[in-house]
């Protein structure tokens, strides 16, 4: 009896020692605030911010952007500093690309694993803002604020009438029934393949989400689908009344609720750091190095994004490194020009051979993305990404009979060969000369799946399935094996160190951004609109045929 | 026993491990704790500072100078100090308890003699020294200089208080020297001002320390060998109070 005694006393003392801290708060509140745009790769910015819409070029130095591995990292430090005692989540003013979201979801929902809890605050409610702040403890909303779950959607538009009235023709030639970027020119309206690719993709990721949030505010997610498809969410009540928002409180009241968890009715009392500062002491470690290798941007040969060459001497240099033990090849690209792409996928092939190198995808690698990092060892996505587009098209206009009637000019050639006269935008391609460049393409296409078929250990038939200029989710393309696992960018650093040995390491990132107060130019782009890189048939010698580019933007 | 012993050891692990609480639990908890109006915490709040920082009028001060040289009246005078402003100042501050900077300081000096002697122009345009004329009567003769110092400073924080030390080197062109004088002769009262004076060094150097407070601070800064006037080189030391705006 005494034995038993004695050993239920230990065990109660050994119980009571791992139970959770009592008392208030201690330490300080890390602050942080979704107005502050979190891009892939941050940069300091300048110390001005000029912006002239009006001129048609881009000049400006840029503002500071977080950048998304250091947001990661200080999310992690945070759920174990003792000096971090909770995180106070500001929602509005969303800016983040969706993949971003969904990784610091993820580490926002390990910070309160941690025993630390999460607040959130805002005064207008979205898809994006909502997303993220379902993960915390507690949501609260501005009694006048209101907010609507529409869902995900894409709108786009068709330009065949317009260029028929004009007298424009566009061919388009393409291996993949599904690569649509090319459609607008030559249909009114989607083709049943596209619209099945756009139903089929965006239907998986928007419940994937609707789940999500579900399962945090603990509602069915068919009831959430229900008040989104109903539109019974608007005005703060009618989320409290469902259970997706805690309470109402001013901004006055959340600052005394925040006071109170920490034991005190005075602000001042109330340790405060913003995001931005917190990360400032996030170091990269020490040790031998692994790489963070961005491919942020489309892919061309020169442009200021991927610039091919560039970055394959880039990619060329790591290998070289003997202190850089592993890659991280991080892939935000929709794709771009074919031997650009493809000058980079084998600069990373030579690397793989040297040293591991795992690809992680943001928010795009799709086309030309997808090509360049195919070869990677081990591939994480995030379960937005949008990946695939395994296809290549080529758009050829031809403006001849639109100068003659709406401007009476007039065109005459002279060449010394029968197509001289190819690719010049005037008459368009004869049937022989299309002939001609469906066969490059198709040359072009069995290329990429080649690529994809090494890459991915998979035969010609299994890639020209799920190819065909067609676009995966990330989750859809762990299914059919385009992609090996759902991982944020730190877990695909965690599994380079574990292939390369490491237990300690530096993350070193390339290239090398520039610091603050570089003045940048530089052609505005449109960011709204579906791009189509159209490349003159004549400039290149080797592969004359078009640009790998498809992708579409998702209204959120 | 020892089986025992095992099974309560792995059972407290393991209520342990399902006795944390996520930060909802704990959201719960804090949520209905009561505040106690007596013993409630008080969490002394730490001020933040930052690493890099720049600031105009970074602090202002003034000084009355203490002349060794027996030319000069001894003891305080009001014509016998500076004044000096902060136009512009780079703090960096790697830690706590430590913080350098430097900065570009505007400052203001005047020097009066003792009333024996005065400040005149000789006929090379220079700054002289010399016996003040019978035949003027109550004279002051005050030397003004308007100068751009660039002062580096290290600065040693405890809490509330701190130390700086530092050295500043001084740019006083001619062009902003001038000699006031002010004195009567027979029935006049006169006040003279002679501008573009010569011969004072353009490029000089002081050291200083200060005690600080808060924002309050008194300074000590040494002239060696201050080259007003060429031909009577003097050691000067300067006290005076500064106010800062960085915030110790």
């Amino acid at each position: 009896m005494k034995k038993l005694v004695i050993t239920a006393l230990i065990a109660l003392a050994a119980i009571t020692s791992v139970r959770a801290e009592d008392g208030f708060l201690k330490g300080k509140v890390l602050r942080i605030d979704l107005k502050e745009s979190i891009a892939e790769v941050g940069s300091d910015g300048g110390m001005f911010d000029i912006d002239m819409p009006s001129l048609p070029i881009d000049i400006g130095i840029e503002s500071a952007k977080l950048g998304l591995l250091k947001v990661e990292m200080a999310l992690k430090k945070a759920a174990g500093d003792k000096n971090i005692a909770m995180i106070y989540l500001n929602y509005d003013h969303f800016s983040a690309p969706m993949t971003a979201m969904e990784e610091i979801r993820r580490y926002i929902q390990e910070f309160s694993q941690a025993g630390k809890p999460v607040v959130a605050y805002g005064c207008s409610l979205s898809n994006g803002s909502y997303y993220i702040a379902s993960a915390a403890d507690r949501v609260f909303l501005n009694p006048k604020g209101s907010g609507s779950l529409n869902g995900l959607g894409s709108d786009q538009y068709f330009l065949k009438d317009m260029l028929d009235t004009l007298g424009i023709k566009v061919q388009l030639i393409r291996h993949g029934k599904y690569k649509s970027a090319g459609e607008m020119y030559i249909r009114n309206s989607m083709s049943p393949e596209n619209r099945r690719q756009y139903e089929e993709l965006l239907c998986p990721i928007w419940n994937s989400m609707v789940e999500e949030m579900a399962a945090s505010r603990g509602v069915s997610a068919s009831d959430l689908s229900s008040w989104i498809d109903n539109l019974e969410l608007g005005t703060a009540d009618t989320w409290v009344e469902k259970g997706l928002v805690d309470g109402l409180k001013y901004k006055d009241e959340m600052e005394q609720y925040i006071c109170h968890l920490f034991g005190t009715t005075d602000p001042k009392a109330v340790r405060r750091i913003e995001l931005k500062d917190y990360m400032k002491d996030v170091k990269p470690g020490t040790g031998k190095k692994i790489a963070v290798l961005y491919a942020d941007g489309e892919i061309s040969r020169s442009g200021n994004e991927v610039a091919g060459e560039k970055f394959a001497a880039q990619i060329a240099k790591l290998r070289k490194d003997d202190d850089i033990k592993a890659v991280v090849f991080r892939v935000n690209s929709p794709g771009g020009e074919v031997v650009a792409a493809d000058i980079i996928r084998r600069e990373i092939e030579l690397l793989g051979k040297e040293k591991p190198v795992i690809a992680s995808y943001a928010s795009y690698a799709a086309s030309g993305g997808y090509l360049i990092s195919a070869g990677c060892e081990r591939i994480f996505t995030d379960k937005y990404t949008l990946t695939g587009s395994i296809g290549v098209f080529g758009l050829i206009p031809s403006i001849g009979d639109a100068a003659s009637k709406v401007l009476k000019v007039n065109f005459e050639h002279v060449g010394t060969t029968p197509h001289s006269g190819m690719g010049n935008l005037i008459n368009g391609l004869t049937p022989e000369e299309e002939a001609w460049y469906q066969k490059e393409i198709e040359k072009i296409y069995d290329d990429f799946v080649g690529v994809v078929m090494d890459g991915r250990g998979k035969t010609y038939d299994e890639v020209d399935e799920i190819a065909q200029g067609r676009v995966w989710s990330g989750m859809n393309a762990i299914e059919i094996g385009l992609c090996d696992q759902t991982g944020t960018l730190l877990d695909a650093i965690g599994y380079a160190a574990e292939k390369a040995g490491l237990s300690k390491y530096k993350i070193v990132t390339y290239p090398e951004q520039p610091k603050g107060g570089v003045l940048r130019s530089g052609r505005k782009k449109d960011k709204d609109k579906p791009l189509v890189l159209v490349q003159s048939l004549a400039d290149e010698p080797g592969y004359r045929c078009m640009a790998i580019m498809d992708y579409f933007t998702i209204a959120f | 026993m020892k089986k025992i012993l095992l099974f309560c050891a792995f059972a407290a692990l393991g209520l342990g491990a399902f006795a944390q609480n996520t930060g909802k639990d704990r959201l719960t908890e804090l949520e209905n704790m009561k505040l106690e109006k007596k013993d409630s915490v008080k969490v002394k709040a730490e001020k933040e500072y930052k690493s890099i920082d720049f600031q105009m009028l970074a602090h202002l001060g003034y000084g009355w100078h203490l002349v060794t040289a027996p030319e000069f009246d001894k003891g305080l005078r009001r014509r016998n100090g500076e004044f000096f402003l902060n136009a512009m100042e780079l703090d960096v501050r790697p830690a706590r308890w430590i913080s350098a900077g430097l900065g570009i300081d505007l400052k203001w000096q005047s020097y009066t003699p003792s009333g024996g002697n005065t400040f005149s122009k000789n006929a090379s345009g220079d700054v002289v020294l010399a016996a003040a004329p019978d035949q003027l009567e109550k004279l002051v003769s005050t030397l003004r200089c308007f100068s751009m110092a660039a002062p580096l400073t290290l600065n040693f924080h405890f809490g509330p208080a701190g130390v700086s030390l530092g050295a500043e080197l001084v740019y006083t062109p001619a062009s902003f020297v001038s000699i006031n004088d002010a004195y009567s002769s027979g029935q006049w009262d006169y006040k003279v001002r002679t501008r573009g004076c010569g011969g004072v060094s353009p490029v000089s150097w002081n050291a200083f320390a200060s005690l600080n407070l808060g924002m309050t601070g008194i300074y000590f800064r040494y002239y060696p060998k201050q080259p007003l006037v060429p031909t009577a080189p003097f050691n000067l030391v300067t006290v005076g109070i500064v106010f800062s705006s960085i915030d110790l």
